[in-house]
């Protein structure tokens, strides 16, 4: 709705606003458009160059559209006005407006058809009048300045966008007066953005622009916060520059149909069609209309369902009438029936009548009490009277809402009085809303009230009765819920009547479990609903909240019906009976339990023997199953019980003098007749008379106690002959420290004076024993320790004062049954046998650390072959330790292989038997896994009674020495330079190595054993002479260069270090050869490549020096040429104004040669030029182009190059000469560019050419080796020219250098090849020739590193 | 338009060099030709008016020849520019490639100079 309403706002205000534009255009809308003939004859000359710049971002007005074209109210009326003129403007966007202005100002832009005329633009635009006219208005966001309505004021201290060089922008900045800051935007857009995105505060522009910008980019957070009282005129304006095109064009638009320009502006701008509505209210308003519509619709819809349900209504009416007829014949009848007197009172007369009925009830005749309340009043009761009156006078003083009842007694006629019920209801009210009108009723209810009467006294009675007895009595009704709870029940319980009235009694709190109580309650009633009465004993809370069991019953009530009206609940307080009675249980089951588990026999007899009670034990004791069978079956005690009868008259006495106790051992007898020894306690029971009448008594049976002592002491004899039998000393003292025991060797070790011994206190024993030994308070705190803990056992060792070693054990005397009685110590002398232990020790230790000094593995074996015992070396060399092994056979040793092991068992066995020596070198793998070289001897031994008792063997590692032996060997055999051996004294060779071969060409078996003069290795006797003159006089030469001379005669460079030595006795010296022939080579070509570096560094530097005087010659030339061309207009012209005939001019040229000589100038420069290109071509050589090449390619295609170059074939008849190709098939391929190499290969063969033509060699013949070498790959170009001086080889492959007559070569061609092949390919290039026998070129190149054979 | 001369800049410190090619294109009469000594002097004539084809040699004294083709291309005083050098191990170096430079723009001294013409043409066109 905020959108719609700031349309309706936009539309109202260009309303006012637009129009005004249109009151000039009525002026000329019937004229003709009268152009002048100045004005006519500008537009035909300018027809299609006129151009009308339009700003591409100010729309309605003018803009481009989505499709690039010029669009908006501006074009529509320029297409008018073109149409008028007959011309087409050239239509050009503009973004940048300042720009345009500047264009407008130069008048390279005509004019624009939709701006504002400014004192600024007049200076250099005219407009004509404008056609719209658009408000200013500032926008702001939704929310800024608090939504209300922004003036100028209101802008002050905020920023305010404008489009830079609009009208607005200047307008704004006079009005901002300093008082807020304007912020110049490209564009209405971007004004918009930046108040959007609150870059700026408010954005002023006109409004039709900013609206069209808002509906188009949906700028909701936007709003119109105010007009400004200013127009944005638009106009058509045009470059000062051209005055005849603006007449031209005001006429024009004087011509435009008023119409057309509405048309337009409808378009752009729709306002006047839809007053003030905008498009969003009409369609808003669409929307309502719609809604009016259903609205309308519905109505008719609910009419017509009202009248169907007032029909309905008017029926259900007619039926209520109906009812209420019958219903009031109904209440007469009623009325008649319980002798009901009707009266009615009018408060506002005080009129009161009576029916008759009312008069029959109280026997009274109709109509006796006149119209009046009096009459009513009158029959009142005096108790009665003042209530009555009162109830009824407030009930007439009130509004009458509700019912009016009283109770009341009246007079009957006889004098009686008799209750009535009056009841009564207001029917009509006066305008105070009082009751004007009261009917009522007054009921006889004096037959109720006595009936009343009546119960309140019988309840009375039974109540006084229920309240006074002791018993605690609860009336429930039938649903169990209390109806009565005398006094007694709430004084126990604690619990009030009220408390408990009306709900159910088990929710009373004086139960502990209401489930329970209610669970018990409803089977009680039950029962008593079945006619009985429900006995239970419960228990309840007294009030103190303690537990009470009560003795409760519930016994039904019936009713008249035989139904249960009433429950009937009575209880007693039985807690204090119930606590005696278990008081009782509990001391008898207690009784009962001790007399029947007692572990002893427990009888009573009558004195003369009878049998009266006996307990289980004593049933047992005699064999009897139980006591009743015992009580059954055993008649008389005299002869059943007693074993002997003097004992049992002897007990009796004993008895009859101590009635009252007596202890006695005698024997009874059990049931199968067997007798056993018993002790009884017994007493004696007088009756009231004083005779002796029961005995009460209890029987233990000490069979087995008897027996046990008999087993003691037998096993105490036994002991004391143990104790004196033993090795050890032994002394046993008791838990105080007493002497129990002590056999006769304790006494001998510690040689005991008896006085001791006799001393029945350990105390003396004690310090005596700690006084023989070494450390006695040592002694004494240990027997201290050990007495304080009398579970412990020791055994440890202490030394006498004397120097024996005595071991000591101590630990607890125990029972079976863990009773202590004492701690034991024994004693035992073991100085000697630790004596021998140490010797022993020491022997074994020293043995040990013999054999592990011992840098050899050494192990042990006894008979049965299996291992006693090995050394540290022995465990390191085979990773084991001698606790894992010890025991085992070699058989067992599982990381040998089992062919290994089964071969040692049978030799172990084998040598043990035979004591015999096995010695071998044998490998043997070790435990860092390689196989070692050792020595392995085992041999066996005897034991001193001559049996076979094992062996012993070594193993010593030789794999060093082996090791080292192979090493020099290989160094020998391996190295790289010629190494030999001779005899001082016959010179013969003794041995070399394999260089040896390679150096001098003898094969060793052919210079061994031989006298080294008889090889010939020295090129130069003279030099030999100084070797050996320098050899004997310093024992050894070093680096002595020399020519040696191979079997096959040639010729090396190489150097001889030599020393004399001595092997095994003889007197030798030893030669080391090294052949440096080829790195001779190298530091030859290597000085030879620095100096050509430093030729081509060099000229690097200068070409560009020379190449511009070249330059200078080589353009003047051109210029020459190009000046003296007869063909030319300038020099035609030029010739012509001196009177030159140009064809003479060239006749002389010609004739003169002069054109020659400049074909020659520039000739040799260029030639020049060239040479200087060609000679730095290597230092632009990149190594980006190379790639992996196919030699065999490479070599075919500079071949064919060559024959098919003009120049050899012309002069140096290539033709003639024989090209062979030795290529061999499996060359490593080579990182190359393959140009370069072709290149290469070309020089090389024109090289060949010329030199052979040169020559006049008479078979010139070219071949092209490729080979393999040694990591590289080998090319020769060798020819059977002339070949060359040692002199020219050292100088082949300098620039500049060459053997042709001048302007043959340029001397460059090998250096180039040379920088290619070494600097480019990283490879090697040399000649190989002598003067007559041709030469070769060889050049090496690196072969790929992992590239395989080719091809 | 149709009769306005395309503007050619001879931008090399060797003065005879400069004065005959500039000698040499004006014999075509379809070029206005200017020329300078440095890279400097080179700027300031064109901002007086922007060239359509510059020739610039690469050794100059103070700014050399790629230094100016790209001041005089950032500042948009010229589009088109042939190398004209005495160097003959001169490659376009990358910022030059970046200006749309190829290697038939790179003309080794001495030149035939109707060749460098052909090119002037060439580029003119485009």
């Amino acid at each position: 709705m905020r959108k719609a309403g700031f349309a309706v706002l936009v539309f109202a205000t260009l309303v006012v606003s637009c129009l005004a534009g249109l009151s000039w255009a009525g002026q000329g809308r019937s004229s003709v458009l009268d152009l002048s003939p100045e004005e006519r004859q500008w537009l035909d000359d300018n027809h299609n160059s006129i151009v009308l710049c339009y700003d591409a971002a100010f729309p309605p007005i003018e803009f481009r559209d989505e499709k690039g074209r010029f669009a908006g109210m501006g074009a529509d009326i320029v297409s008018h006005i073109e149409a008028l003129l007959g011309v087409t403007f050239v239509k050009k966007p503009t973004e940048d407006w300042n720009a345009f202005l500047k264009n407008l100002e130069s008048g390279r832009v005509h004019l624009n058809a939709g701006m504002a005329s400014t004192p600024e633009r007049d200076a250099y635009a005219a407009c004509t009048a404008p056609y719209i006219k658009l408000p200013l208005a500032i926008i702001t966001s939704a929310k800024g300045f608090g939504g209300g309505p922004v003036d100028w004021r209101g802008l002050k201290g905020r920023r305010v966008a404008v489009v830079s060089g609009y009208m607005t922008e200047s307008y704004v900045r006079r009005n901002s007066a300093g008082q807020f800051e304007v912020i110049a935007v490209g564009s209405v857009a971007d004004g918009l953005r930046d108040v959007s995105f609150g870059v700026v505060d408010a954005f002023v522009d006109n409004l039709a622009t900013a609206s069209f910008y808002i509906e188009q980019d949906a700028l909701t957070n936007l709003r119109v916060a105010g007009d400004l009282d200013a127009v944005f005129p638009m106009s058509i304006c045009v470059s000062r520059k051209y005055p005849l095109l603006l007449s031209a064009l005001e006429k024009a638009l004087a011509q435009v149909p008023p119409e057309a320009i509405e048309a337009s502006r409808k378009r752009w701008i729709p306002i006047a069609d839809r007053g003030t509505l905008s498009r969003e209210t009409v369609r808003m308003l669409g929307l309502g209309g719609l809604f009016v519509g259903l609205l309308l619709v519905g109505l008719v819809g609910v009419s017509f369902f009202l009248k169907r349900s007032l029909k309905e209504k008017m029926r259900v009416l007619n039926a209520a009438q109906l009812e209420l007829a019958t219903q009031t014949e109904r209440l007469n009848l009623a009325i008649d029936a319980t002798g009901s007197g009707v009266w009615e009172y009018h408060p506002l007369t005080g009129e009161h009548y009576y029916s008759e009925q009312w008069y029959s009830m109280l026997g009274r005749k109709a109509g006796t009490l006149g119209t009046s309340l009096e009459g009513w009043k009158s029959l009142l009761h005096p108790e009665d009277c003042d209530a009555a009156v009162r109830a009824f006078e407030g009930y007439c003083a009130s509004d009458g809402h509700g019912l009016y009842e009283a109770e009341f007694r009246l007079r009957c006629d006889d004098g009686d009085w008799r209750w009535v019920l009056g009841k009564g209801r207001a029917v009509a009210w006066d305008a105070d809303g009082r009751p004007s009108r009261i009917i009522g009723l007054n009921m006889d209810i004096q037959k109720l009230k006595g009936v009343q009467e009546d119960l309140r006294r019988s309840e009375a009675l039974v109540k006084g009765a229920f309240d006074q007895t002791f018993q605690l009595c609860a009336l429930l009704d039938a649903q169990g819920a209390v109806v009565q709870l005398n006094r007694s029940a709430t004084a126990f319980t604690g619990v009030s009547f009220e408390e408990v009235a009306g709900r159910p009694f088990w929710a009373a709190r004086f139960w502990p479990d209401a489930t329970e109580a209610e669970n018990m309650l409803r089977r009680a009633m039950d029962v008593a609903r079945a006619g009985g009465v429900a006995r239970h004993e419960v228990s309840n809370y007294d009030r103190h909240g303690r537990v009470a069991l009560i003795d409760f019953s519930l016994s039904p009530l019936l009713g008249d019906d035989g139904n249960v009206r009433f429950f009937i609940v009575e209880g007693r307080d039985v807690s204090d009976i119930r606590r005696a009675e278990a008081a009782l249980k509990a001391s008898e089951a207690k009784f009962k339990a001790i007399f029947n588990n007692a572990p002893v026999g427990i009888f009573r007899t009558t004195y003369s023997g009878r049998l009266l009670e006996a307990n289980l034990r004593l049933a047992k004791i005699h064999g009897y199953a139980s006591q009743s069978e015992m009580l059954a079956e055993c008649k008389d005690v005299r002869a059943e019980i007693y074993a002997n009868h003097e004992e049992r008259e002897a007990f009796l006495a004993v008895l009859a003098a101590a009635p009252n106790g007596l202890r006695m051992e005698l024997r009874l007898r059990r049931r199968n007749g067997e007798a056993f020894p018993a002790i009884i306690n017994a007493s004696l029971q007088h009756d009231a008379e004083g005779v002796p009448s029961f005995i009460d008594g209890v029987v233990e049976d000490i069979t087995d106690r008897k027996r046990a002592e008999g087993a003691l002491r037998e096993k105490s004899a036994l002991l004391e002959a143990q104790l004196n039998a033993s090795l050890d000393g032994i002394l046993v003292l008791d838990e105080a420290g007493r002497r129990l025991l002590t056999n006769s060797r304790f006494m001998e070790m510690f040689h005991m004076p008896q006085r001791i011994l006799d001393d029945p206190d350990g105390g003396s024993l004690l310090t005596g024993l700690a006084k023989l030994a070494k450390n006695p308070e040592g002694f004494l705190a240990r027997v201290g320790e050990l007495h304080a803990t009398p579970e412990a056992v020791v055994r440890d060792e202490i030394e006498m004062a004397d120097g024996r070693l005595v071991d000591r054990f101590s630990g607890p005397v125990s029972g079976d049954d863990g009773s202590r009685y004492g701690r034991i110590w024994t004693f035992r002398d073991i100085t000697e046998r630790v004596r021998l232990e140490r010797r022993l020790a020491d022997q074994l230790g020293f043995q040990q650390a013999l054999l592990d000094t011992l840098p050899y593995a050494v192990f042990y074996k006894g008979p049965d072959t299996r291992f006693v015992g090995c050394n540290r070396a022995y465990e390191q060399a085979f990773g084991v330790q001698r606790e894992h092994f010890i025991g085992k056979r070699v058989l067992d040793l599982e990381y040998l292989p089992l062919e290994d092991r089964l071969a040692f068992q049978a030799e172990d066995e084998a040598t043990i038997a035979s004591i015999g020596l096995v010695r071998r070198e044998k490998p043997i793998p070790f435990q860092d896994g390689t196989l070692h070289q050792t020595l392995y001897s085992v041999s066996g031994f005897r034991q001193t009674d001559g049996s076979p008792g094992g062996l012993i063997g070594v193993i010593v590692d030789i794999t060093d020495r082996k090791m080292a032996e192979e090493r020099f060997s290989l160094i020998f055999e391996m190295a790289p330079e010629c190494i030999f051996f001779v005899r001082t004294a016959d010179l013969v060779l003794l041995d070399t190595n394999a260089a040896f071969e390679v150096i001098s060409g003898y094969r060793r078996e052919e210079a061994v054993g031989r006298a080294m003069p008889s090889l010939g290795l020295w090129d130069d006797l003279a030099e030999r002479t100084e070797f050996n003159r320098h050899l004997d006089a310093d024992g050894e030469v070093k680096n002595f260069e020399f020519m040696l001379r191979r079997k096959d005669g040639s010729l090396r460079r190489a150097l001889n270090s030599s020393r004399t030595v001595t092997i095994a006795g003889q007197a030798c010296y030893i030669s080391i050869i090294h052949d440096i022939t080829d790195e001779r080579r190298m530091q030859e070509l290597l000085i030879q490549s620095e100096k050509m570096m430093s030729v081509g560094s060099l000229a690097a530097g200068i070409a560009h020096e020379i190449n511009n005087p070249l330059g200078i010659v080589h353009q003047a030339v051109q210029n020459l040429m190009q000046r003296t061309n007869p063909e030319l207009k300038r020099n035609i012209e030029a010739a012509q104004a001196i009177g030159l005939d140009m064809d003479l001019l060239q006749q002389y040229l010609k004739a003169r040669k002069l054109d020659l000589f400049l074909q020659d100038i520039q000739a040799a420069a260029m030639r020049a030029s060239g040479i200087i290109r060609n000679m730095l071509n290597f230092s632009r050589r990149s190594e980006s182009k190379r790639g992996v090449c196919d030699l065999h390619n490479i070599v075919e295609q500079a071949v064919f190059l060559a024959s098919s170059d003009y120049d050899l074939k012309k002069s140096y008849d290539f033709k003639r000469i024989e090209i062979v190709l030795d290529l061999a098939k499996d060359v490593p391929t080579c990182m190359c560019t393959e140009t370069e190499l072709e290149q290469v290969l070309l020089n090389l063969l024109r090289n060949s050419a010329q030199a052979m033509a040169t020559a006049g060699s008479p078979d010139p013949r070219i071949t092209i080796r490729l080979r393999s070498v040694e990591g590289a790959v080998r090319i020769e170009v060798a020819d059977n020219g002339p070949g060359m001086s040692a002199e020219v080889q050292h100088k082949v492959f300098e620039p500049f250098f060459t053997t042709k007559p001048p302007g043959v070569g340029t001397g460059l061609g090998l250096s180039v090849s040379y920088f290619i092949v070494t600097r480019g390919h990283g490879g090697r290039m040399w000649v190989e020739s002598a003067p007559g026998e041709g030469a070769c070129f060889v050049l090496e190149l690196p072969a790929k590193q992992d590239g395989g054979a080719h091809g | 338009m149709a009769d306005k001369r395309p503007c050619v800049l001879v931008l090399d410190d060797e003065d005879r060099v400069r004065e005959l090619l500039i000698e040499f294109f004006d014999e075509y009469d379809e070029f206005d030709l200017v020329g300078a000594a440095s890279g400097e002097e080179a700027l300031g004539v064109l901002s007086e008016r922007c060239a359509d084809v510059c020739v610039v040699d690469m050794r100059l004294p103070g700014i050399d020849g790629a230094r100016f083709i790209e001041l005089a291309a950032a500042r948009g005083l010229c589009r088109r520019f042939l190398v004209h050098t005495g160097s003959v191990d001169f490659n376009l170096p990358q910022s030059l490639l970046d200006l749309g430079l190829v290697p038939a723009d790179v003309f080794y001294k001495p030149v035939n100079a109707s060749e460098l013409a052909d090119r002037m043409r060439q580029l003119l066109r485009s």
